[in-house]
């Protein structure tokens, strides 16, 4: 019975359901999504479009940024994030649906702005907000990636815009390729070392070395040509330099020039010359170094070079002659004419041997002893022409039990001895041996230096616990090899070493919390370091490191260089720091300013 | 002759007769737990003869359960919903509302009116309790760690986000808990500043220092003033700390039997060490964190050990082959330390490279031989 009653139901049932297939609008509810209605079409990706594009700061400055969608469909809501100096904010106007914010900047720097979009993802942009008025300099950075990265170095120069601190972006780095290079000598493979610098970028050198069959396996950047420096291992082939060289091209070598000459010295006693036997000549060309000879009995030497414009000829005469280092230099030499090094007549010789070393009175028994100096006149270099050779004395002797030196010549002239009376304990003492040797050579203690990092904090000068002087010896300690030596500020932001009396330094400070910039005061005499230094005004680079613009490169080392350098200054960093683990950096810079 | 006519009708098929056709029955899953702010789906399961058809879902938010309809519950639906697909949908996924729309209280409890269909348009008997009690949402908390590394002394930064959707946030205590194989660690306070842009949820950061090695584990609660607990945990498994690793260097290191060509004034240089510790350069941001210390020697021609150069202690090292005299053969030694492996190292001084670590390309030591040309 009932299920009779039932079946009328059914196709009552049945006649509703063919004429109700479509539901109001009003029908459905803020369920609906969630029973199972995706969206359809292309997927949502969102994205921040901001302007105006270069924002400057200002006490009525507002940055517009909107949410740009595309794909996707459906009813969105918006939610914003904003970041200024890394710390939230909330001040800002929202517009269009909650799509777009008008944001106040009334101070310059580093903007970060997120958006979550429902129902199609989240975009995020980073603004640099200019100070008016920033001045532009340029910043040399080399990035220097761990060797399991297996990156070449890379070097950037960017136009930094002072008063604020400035984000890089993505910075990406280049993993290069894997090359084969083969080093070719006139009978076949040649072993060499090779130094391959990029035209562009000149310091960021890839070193490899090429192996008896003269195959080098070297990751390189393609694109630019290389500066190719290759010192083969045979003393047959001469070293040489190769412009514009392609990552395709055979390195080839040969002997060169091949140089010959003689090396005298005035005749003890005198004044005839007498060849000097033992000593050491090499020659650059064009900044490439020669082949080593040493001369034979009778002073002569052949070596190999590349042909050069510029050439410097160096002796290092043999130890014990008391003989100075001549080096003379010029772009007249002619390489194909026998090459006349004499020293010159005037040169007298004074022995240090019997001169007591002393520390406050006492002998210093075993010290160590550098004189050193520089002749301003040595000698003379013929090769086709004639050139007056300077001279440097870097001539060592160690003191005995009793702090006498050794019989030890020296060059007579205004000098310097560099006195290590025990390991790191030095001294500098003037030497003027032009009269005769001292008696005696006083070794003063180490100084006490006592000197402070400072830097303006929230217009405050402030000490700066954990900031770094690097102290880089000049002069005469720098002639006798002493090492540079690294201070770091203690918890009141000073450091009280004790340095070489006499001695002489480069000061390399920095900061690296970023409380102030590097800064770099040349050549300072120990007494004349000051009590505290005040650090500049410090702005903040920061960037990501992608390798190939895609994977984060962390462990890098990103390093500000100096712009306008040589020599060991510009390799020298002036501040450093590591990439995180997403390849994040941050960098302490001068700031360069505001007009 | 009935008999015969009968037969003949059975043989030929010709009388249809309905099927008797039970009425529909319909019940709706109970969700297991259904908190105000919560997602919950509810599916309608049609009983296994039916096939189903249409639904219409409406939803009320109320008071309590059992609530009179007329005085506990909402006059309108917060969820009205019937989807226009020929074929219907059996689930309906919402948000339960924080507080009912007019009966001025946070909602107790959702009272389900489904009008269930089935495929013939028999509409179904609604079997089970159409009226589900909502609880108080617990407090989401959520607990992100950040570390350079995981070694006995570094630090680990925690950083705790709370919120709760029926109760004021700030109402909401946060207690944190270690467990590990000390108590000696430290666990500081660390500044995390909140979101402007998600004003619904609050920041507690702490820096938490595990003092050895072990399993560590760091559990955060959040309790809202109606006692409602949530939590959140991380372990970590702290390893002792590892020897530093030379991650870079410069010059090149010449392979064996090969030397390095230096003629001029050379920065020999560490730029990059890595360590869980006392990486170089120095990782700034916590006080546990240290630098590497740098030791440099020299084997000049005719020694026959290496020479450490005093007060060299930077991560790079000028040499100076004006110091020597050209075609000498010199080598160049750097070596690093940290806080838990001092120098010097256990390794001969004839070897090139050293290694005190558990994997072998961690070197504590490099040594250039150079040619001074």
């Amino acid at each position: 019975m009932t299920g009779a009653r039932w079946a009328g139901g059914v196709a009552l049932a049945l006649a509703i359901a063919g004429c109700s297939g479509a539901a109001s609008p009003a029908d459905t509810g803020p369920g609906a999504g969630g029973a199972g209605n995706p969206p359809t079409g292309t997927p949502c990706v969102a994205s921040i479009a901001v302007d105006p594009a270069m924002p400057v700061a200002g006490p009525a400055a507002v940055l517009h940024a909107s949410a740009v969608l595309t794909g996707g469909v459906g009813p969105l809501a918006y939610t914003w994030h904003v970041q200024f100096d890394g710390a939230p904010i909330g001040t800002y106007h929202m517009s269009d649906g909650g799509s777009a914010i008008d944001l106040p900047v009334p101070d310059a720097g580093i903007y970060a702005l997120a958006v979550d979009v429902s129902s199609c993802g989240s975009a995020s942009a980073v603004v640099n907000v200019e100070s008016p008025g920033a001045q532009v300099q340029s910043m040399r950075l080399q990035i220097v990636a761990p060797l399991a990265a297996a990156v070449p170095p890379a070097e950037l120069f960017h136009d930094v815009l002072g008063g604020a601190d400035r984000d890089l972006g993505v910075i990406p780095v280049s993993p290069g390729r894997s090359s084969q290079v083969l080093v070719l000598g006139p009978t076949g493979g040649a072993a060499a070392y090779l130094q391959f610098s990029p035209s562009a970028a000149p310091d960021a050198i890839v070193e490899a070395f090429s192996d008896a069959s003269g195959t080098a396996a070297v990751q390189l950047v393609p694109g630019p040509p290389y500066s190719v420096l290759v010192v083969p291992s045979s003393d047959r082939l001469a070293p040489r330099r190769i412009a514009s060289w392609q990552t395709s091209q055979v390195v080839e070598v040969d002997a060169g020039v091949t140089v010959s000459g003689s090396v005298v010295r005035p005749g003890i006693p005198g004044p005839a010359d007498a060849p000097l036997a033992g000593a050491t000549v090499r020659l650059v060309s064009d900044g490439v170094p020669s082949t080593v000879a040493v001369t034979a009995a009778d002073g002569s030497f052949a070596l190999h070079v590349a042909p050069g414009t510029s050439v410097t000829v160096e002796v290092t005469p043999p130890d014990g002659s008391g003989l100075p280092r001549l080096s003379a230099t010029s772009n007249g030499f002619d390489l194909g004419a026998p090459v006349q090094v004499r020293y010159a007549a005037n040169l007298g010789l004074v022995d240090l041997g019997g001169a007591v070393v002393q520390r406050t009175g006492g002998p210093a028994a075993g010290a160590g002893v550098t004189v050193v100096g520089s002749l301003a006149t040595a000698g003379m270099v013929t090769a086709g022409a004639s050139v007056i050779g300077s001279g440097q004395v870097r001539i060592a002797a160690t003191a005995d039990g009793a702090g006498v030196l050794p019989p030890t010549l020296v060059p007579a002239g205004a000098l310097s001895a560099v006195i290590e009376v025990a390991p790191g304990d030095l001294a500098v003492t003037p030497l003027d041996t032009t009269g005769g040797a001292p008696a005696t050579l006083d070794a003063p203690p180490m100084q006490l230096i006592t000197t402070a990092l400072t830097a303006m904090i929230d217009g405050q000068v402030e000490g700066l616990p954990g900031a770094l002087i690097d102290l880089v010896p000049t002069g005469a300690l720098a002639m006798a090899a002493a090492p540079m030596l690294r201070l770091t500020m203690g918890k009141d932001g000073t450091t009280g070493p004790r340095l070489p009396a006499g001695g002489h330094y480069e000061l390399r400070m920095r900061d690296l919390l970023g409380r102030g910039a590097p800064m770099v005061i040349a050549d300072r005499a120990i007494t004349a370091i000051a009590s505290s230094y005040l650090l500049p005004a410090a702005i903040r680079l920061q960037g990501v490191l992608l390798r190939d613009g895609t994977v984060a490169l962390p462990g890098a080392s990103v390093q500000l260089m100096c712009s306008r350098c040589s020599g060991l200054d510009a390799t020298l960093p002036l501040t450093e720091a590591a990439s995180d683990g997403a390849g994040r950096f941050t960098l302490a810079v001068p700031d360069p300013g505001t007009r | 002759m009935r008999a015969v006519l009968a037969a003949g009708v059975l043989l030929t098929g010709c009388f249809y007769i309905d099927p008797i056709i039970p009425r529909p029955r319909v019940s709706i899953d109970r969700p297991q737990a259904i908190y105000r702010g919560g997602s919950v789906t509810l599916t309608a399961r049609f009983d296994s003869d039916s096939k189903p058809g249409q639904n219409q879902w409406a939803l009320y938010s109320c008071l309590a359960v059992d609530s009179p309809p007329r005085d506990g519950c909402d006059q309108t639906s917060f969820i009205s919903f019937r989807p226009d697909e020929v074929t219907p949908y059996d689930a309906v996924t919402f948000m339960v509302p924080l507080m009912t729309k007019d009966k001025g209280g946070k909602t107790g409890a959702i009272r389900v009116e489904l009008v269930a269909r089935s495929d013939r348009g028999a509409i179904a008997l609604l079997e089970s309790n159409n009226e589900f009690p909502v609880a108080d949402a617990p407090p989401d908390v959520d607990l992100a760690a950040q570390s350079h590394s995981l070694a006995a002394g570094a630090p680990i930064d925690l950083v705790a986000t709370y919120g709760d959707v029926d109760d004021d946030v700030d109402g909401v205590a946060l207690t944190w808990t270690v467990s590990g194989p000390s108590s000696n660690y430290t666990l500081e306070d660390l500044a995390i500043p909140d979101d402007p842009g998600d004003p619904s949820h609050r920041k507690v950061g702490k820096r938490l220092t595990p003092d050895i090695p072990g399993t560590w584990a760091v559990e955060v609660t959040a309790t809202d003033p109606e006692m409602t607990a949530n939590r959140a945990s991380r372990t970590f498994t702290v390893l002792a700390d590892r020897p530093p690793c030379l991650a870079q260097w410069s010059p090149v290191v010449p392979p064996a039997g090969a030397t390095l060509p230096v003629s001029a004034r050379t920065l020999f240089q560490v730029p990059l060490v890595d360590d869980d510790l006392d990486a170089y350069p120095p990782i700034t941001d916590a006080s546990q964190f240290g630098t590497t210390a740098f030791a440099w020697s020299i084997l000049p021609p005719g020694a026959t050990e290496h020479q450490p150069v005093p007060g060299a202690n930077l991560n790079r090292f000028a040499f100076d082959p004006a110091s020597f005299t050209p075609g000498d053969i010199v080598e160049l030694r750097v070596e690093i330390a940290d806080r838990s492996h001092a120098l010097p190292l256990p390794c001969d001084d004839t070897a090139a490279t050293c290694s005190i670590a558990s994997s072998a390309s961690c070197l504590q030591r490099q040594t250039w031989r150079v040619e001074v040309r």
